[in-house]
This record gives structure tokens, sequence and C-alpha cells, in this order.
């Protein structure tokens, strides 16, 4: 957003103020406009305000008008008129031209699919993060590649991620679960507009869930299985979601699938490595446990284990 | 009187006694169970208990909630409000009017066999016997006559999209085993992540993505039931998008949400490719805007929980509603006023929208309305009233002349549908 300068038509009209709420309202947003007289009490003076040139609100003491900013780059100028006993008549107008900057990230981590929810990044995955500048010159929208980015991890400026077009920056978390702090700055090439935000992206830790896959009906993501799973069929196959891992491909990766039925490792099919198909006991009531390790391979702190409990009774 | 004239009396007093109690016990076998059921359909249309008429149940919201449970009799027949549809699994669902009376059209996840139900004496028809199994969803549109079935392959997370067209189904008339029904079908792109029915039902809005991680890019493509044609509008370096609404010529577009991370809900003209922020910077964002688009519903992540509000895009402003549920649970009327929704009780402590969508917690759910002009919230239903099954309610839709609630429980799959006419406490 760009307010450009407070205009005035003397030197007394430094008097006046005016203070925006929020600050840098975006498009079609709400806003509130406070003046501020530096001369007197602002209470008892008759003020004026005008939006777009057209008087909206008049009293003594209306120190505040709520309006509602333009499409992005379209302009809105609010005039305040203050009638004070000591200096007559003084004027102070703005305008506002709402730009905007979004800015956008995703991970390259796993989430299984129909999954409605974010993919999070864990240690040492691929964040991509995107801007999005929406700049307005006159009538005409700003190609997003005729802005200049300056891109920043921390406080580190990245070279070659920056300059004309760079509308994407790529990297690596590292490897503790604190925030990356990015940084973006986007500029048209004249410098009249400059937006710069900063996006904080926390790491996670990656984990498994357990779902069961039935034959007919498929992995029944609606309902995982959270402590004990009971038998109610002869066998089950318990499919296990690696969430957030660094994986791109289901079964075609470098992580380590490690199951085990009550301390004894199972041997793991490696085109089928996130799934086992348990059979119930033919005799007798019990249970046994069911844990899974996975550890990603080249990812020194992606791993993660889950326990599930398996109960049967055929009595 | 004499002794023997008092026995006299006292006899055919008795006798007339158990006459009226032998008529009403007649009268009750006659009303209850007289359904029209057609084997291998549905086990159970009526599995609750006698109902109890004005039930007072306490609600997590401290407030006490009168639910005006009500038999109704329709000729002979006589239905709960609250009617377990299926017990199978389902897929998706579609609701229509057809001679005054309103259906409910279904799809089998592990058939993909479709069925229709009419709600008036709650028959139901199989409408195809074409064998697609592990349908995670079935979307459907076109009046019906097009139905959607996605599901992913076997050891692989690779999404396949099949358009069926149900155009030359014959509704209300049983499918055999020997006759095909469903011959026809278009696939759709591969790797389609989410889609969304055109207000008019005859397109959709959907996303798919492409090339490696760094150089990922998003597609929205409209495919036409009609014109059995696809065209790319819509392309993105950010990815994850689910389309939540789309009129024809714009769709909204809401971040995929995590309670830590602010989500953000745009909307995409598609003549002009103009992308607006309608609302943003808000963890968790999960959105569902109205019929008219002008309005929002919207849910906002909090430490343990999730608080819920309704922006209004003519004049930004933002209402916050008494519940705590999550947009998905919820359905908004045509008159862009009245939303149904389901609202958990209680909200067990969690990550939200995160914990939902991993199925790691799951709801029991009673039913609530809010006046968008108002932003208030009643209680209309507890279905613990009627039900010992707790129900995550999730999938909502309304009949066409919203008699009928419809909706899937998130624990089975299951299809329920409530009464709004004799079940909504007004």
């Amino acid at each position: 957003m760009i307010v450009f300068g407070q205009s005035d038509s003397g030197n007394t009209n430094n008097f006046v103020f005016i203070s925006l709420s929020p600050e840098n309202p975006g498009p079609n947003e709400n806003a509130t406009a406070s003046v501020s007289y530096s001369q007197g009490n602002i209470d008892s003076v008759n003020t004026t305000w005008y939006i777009n040139g057209k008087q909206t609100l008049t009293g003594i003491g209306k120190r505040d008008i709520t309006f509602k900013t333009g499409n992005a780059g379209e302009s809105t100028t609010i005039r305040v008129d203050l009638e004070t006993n000591t200096y007559g008549l003084l004027s102070k107008e703005i305008t506002i031209l709402p730009n905007t900057l979004e800015v956008l990230w995703e991970a390259d981590t796993y989430t299984p699919p129909f999954y409605k929810g974010k993919a999070l990044p864990s240690s040492q995955s691929s964040v991509k993060v995107v801007s999005l500048p929406h700049f307005v010159s006159g009538s005409t929208i700003i190609d997003p590649d005729n802005i200049v980015y300056v891109w920043k991890k921390g406080y580190f400026k990245n070279q070659n991620a920056s300059g004309f077009g760079k509308t994407i920056y790529a990297y690596k978390t590292g490897y503790t679960f604190n925030d990356d702090e990015i940084t973006v700055s986007a500029a048209t090439q004249d410098g009249s507009v400059s937006i710069t935000k900063i996006v904080p992206i926390h790491v996670y830790e990656p984990k498994i869930i357990f779902f069961e896959n039935k034959p007919l009906q498929g992995i029944r993501y609606e309902n995982s299985l959270s402590n004990t799973f009971n038998y109610i069929e002869s066998e089950a196959t318990i499919h296990a979601v690696p969430f957030f891992f660094s994986l791109s491909d289901l079964n075609k990766n470098n992580a380590d699938f490690t199951w085990m039925v009550d301390g004894k490792k199972l041997e793991t099919d490696p085109d089928n490595k996130t799934e086992f198909t348990l059979r119930k006991p033919d005799k007798g009531k019990g249970q046994y446990r069911l844990r899974l390790d996975i550890n990603n391979i080249g990812y020194d702190l992606q791993t993660a284990s889950k326990e599930l409990t398996l109960s049967y009774d055929n009595q | 009187m004499t002794k023997k004239q008092l026995y006299i009396i006292i006899g055919v007093i008795v006798i007339i006694a158990l006459g009226f109690l032998l008529a009403s016990f007649l009268i009750s076998r006659q009303n209850i169970g007289t359904a029209t059921e057609k084997p291998n359909t549905f086990a159970n249309f009526f599995p609750f208990g006698q109902n109890t008429p004005n039930q007072t149940t306490p609600t997590n919201q401290n407030q006490t909630v009168t639910t005006n449970v009500v038999n109704v009799t329709e000729g002979e027949k006589f239905f709960p409000i609250l009617r377990q549809i299926t017990e199978k699994p389902t897929a998706g669902l579609f609701s229509y009017n057809k001679s005054g009376n309103t259906y409910v059209e279904y799809t089998e996840k592990e058939t993909g066999n479709i069925y229709e139900v009419k709600m008036e004496d709650m028959s139901a028809t199989r409408l195809s016997n074409s064998l697609i199994t592990r349908v995670h969803e079935a979307i459907f549109g076109n009046d019906g006559k097009s139905v959607i079935m996605r599901y992913v392959k076997t050891n692989s997370d690779s999404i396949t999209s099949f358009v069926l067209d149900l155009s030359r189904i014959n509704r209300g008339v049983e499918a055999t085993t020997t006759t095909p029904t469903l011959p026809t079908g278009k696939f759709l792109a591969s790797e389609i992540l989410d889609m969304k029915t055109s207000s008019d039902a005859k397109k959709i809005f959907y996303i798919t993505k492409s090339g490696d991680f760094n150089n990922r890019t998003a597609v929205g493509s409209i495919f036409d039931f009609q014109k059995n044609t696809s065209s790319d509008v819509f392309l993105s370096q950010f990815s994850e998008w689910l389309p939540v609404s789309f009129d024809g010529s714009a769709a909204l577009l809401q971040t995929k949400a995590s309670q830590k991370v602010p989500g953000y809900l745009y909307s995409f003209t598609i003549k002009t490719g103009n992308m607006q922020k309608i609302i943003g910077d808000i963890k968790g964002l999960t959105t569902l805007p109205s019929p008219d688009n002008q309005k929002i519903l919207y849910s906002a992540s909090t430490l343990g929980g999730v608080t819920l509000h309704l922006y209004n895009r003519k004049d930004s402003s933002t209402k916050d509603i008494p519940i705590q549920t999550l947009p998905e649970k919820c359905v908004w009327k045509k008159d862009n006023i009245s939303i149904y929704c389901a609202v958990p009780n209680p909200l067990p402590s969690g990550e939200y929208p995160d914990g939902w969508y991993q199925g790691i917690t799951s709801f029991e759910d009673n039913i609530w309305k809010i006046d968008a002009t108002t932003g208030k919230a009643i209680s209309i239903f507890v279905p613990r009233s009627l039900t010992n099954s707790p129900i995550d309610m999730t999938s909502m839709i309304l009949s066409p002349s919203e008699d009928f609630l419809f909706f899937i429980n998130k624990r089975d799959s299951s299809l329920w549908a409530f009464d709004l006419l004799n079940g909504e406490s007004e």
C-alpha cells in the first residue's frame, strides 16, 4: 500500500495530521482515518470529511471516519477540513493507493491423497515461497515479471534468488525445529511502488498415523487407528501415512520402514513399505504390539515411530 | 344392587379395558415398520427405539434445548425425523425433486453402485451395477446426469477421476445383475487434487499440479459436463489451492489449512485472470461461501479449538458466530441467510482443522441453525435423543425444497437424513 505524502496548502496545515488504521489497508478493506490537531482540542473544532471529493461527515469533534478502500490500484482520496478559531480553515488530504504483496509458501513433504490440510515443513525439507504482487501503475497492472524482488533468509540476502521477475524462492529448512524468517521486498523498476513482507516458517516434526486399508473400501482416511485395533475380520491391513516426511513417492523412496511385532522385525515388501496385512490368530484371545519406525535416509532428523495394539478374541 | 350385579358390572369394565389395551397394541404394531424394503439394499430404516416427544437435552453450550421429536406418519408409513439411509459406506450424494417428492441418490464406496431413495416412503432402488471399487469420493453434477468417481490406484497415491454418464439410467427402475447400466464414461486428467461443482452444476472447476517441486505449477481447469471438454483457465506457482466455490465466472480459492499457518481466500475471475484476496492472514482458515458468494462462513484456529465467523463481502464486515465448528460441517440455505451446522458437543481440545482432517479426532454433533443476518445460532436437534450412535457429520447437502438435510457420518461413512419439516424447532 502506498500513502502519498500528506498535502496541504500552507505551513499552518502542518498542525493537522491524518493517521490510518490499519496503517496499510489493502484493497476493498475497511479502514479508519483519524485526524489530530496539534494546536488545540480537536473535540471542539468543526470538522468536515471528504472521500474522493464528496462530503461524507461533518460536525463538532468528528475526529474519525471509516471508509472502504478501492480495488488494488484504485486510489482513494481522504480530505479533512478543520474550522479553527486561531488559524481559520485548515485542510489536510491524503491519497491511498492499495497495492498488495501476498506471500504464500508450500513444503515438499508427504500428505495422503485427498488430504485437505497443509503439508508442513520438517527438518531439511524443501520449501518454496511464492510472492503474489498486485501492483498497479495508473490503470495498468504491472506484470510480476517486471518487478524486482529481493529475497532474504534471516539477515542474509540470497543473490541468486533475487532480481527481475524472481517471484519464487526455494530453500531447504535447517536441522532444528526453529522458525525460518523469509523476507521479500518487491519494487517497481522506478521505485514508485515498494512493499516488503516478512514470513516466519516453522519447522515441524514428521509423524506416522495408522489407518485401516479395507479390500473394497480402500484406505479409511476418515478415521485413524489410535491405540488399539480390534480384529473383526480374519485379517487386517494396516496402512501407515508418513505425514510431513520428504517423500516424493510413497513407496519409491530412500526411507527405511521397519515394521515389528512384539519387538520382532518383519520382512518388508520394498514395493509396498507402508502397509502390513496381519492375520488374526486362529484360536484364543490376546493382543500383540505392532510398531513402525521410519528413518528417512539423508534427512537426519526425519524420523518417527508409532505403535498400535492389535487385539483379538476367538472365544 | 346385589353382589352378583356388582361383579357383572366390574367384569364388563375389565373386559372393555382389556379390549382398549389390545386395540392400542394392534394399532401401534400397524404404525411401526411398514416401509417398503427391497432385498439387498438397506438393513435398517428404523434403527431407533420409540421416540419421545419434547425431550429436553442439555448441550455443551450451557443451554437447555428442546428438540421437538415427533413421529411422522405419511400415509400408513412411519418414519423418524432422523433416518439412517445406509449402513454401507457412502462416497457421495445428490438430492433432487421429482413429482413433488424428494429423492436422495448416492454412490456406494465399495462397489461404485448408485442407489436412489424416495424419502416419502423410503423405497430404495439400485440404479447401476457397474463395478468401481474403493471409491473415495463421488461428485454428482449436470443435474444428476453425471457423476465423477474419484479413487486411488492400489499401492499408489495416483488419483483417478472418471466421469460416468448417468443420462441413460432409468431412475426408479432397479438395475439387474445382467445388464450393466453405465457403459460410458470419460477419464479426466490424472492427479486432480480437488474439484468444485459450479452453482448451476453444469461444470466443475478442478486443480491439478505438474512439474518437480521447485518448478511446480497448479493448473485450474473447467470441465463442461454437456460439452464433455476441459479448458485450462488458471496457472499458479503456488499449488495448495482448494476451490470452495465456482459460479461459472469466478472461483473462490482457499489455501490448504493448518492450525499454525495463516490461510487465505481469493477470488479468481476467469475472464480477466484477476486474483483478489477476500480474507486472509487467519490461522487455520477454512471457508464456506454462501450460494451468492457474498458471505463467507469461516473458522479460525485457536489454541486447542476453533472460532467461527461470518464475513460479508458487501461491507467488509465480520460477525462472530457463537458456536465452535468447522465450515465443512455446514450448509447454506438458498436464501443466503440461514446456515445449518453440525456442532461438536463438546469440541474436544485439539489441533484443528488438522486433527479432524487426519482422522485423529472424531466428533459427536448436534445440529444448529445460524442466522447470517443477526449472527445468532440456535440448537435445533440433538441426535442422541434418537440414536446411540455418535454422528460426526460431513458432506452436508439440502434437498432442493430444503425439507431434508442429508449428511455422511464421517465415523463410518454411513448416509443419514434429518427431516427438517418435522424436526426443526423454530
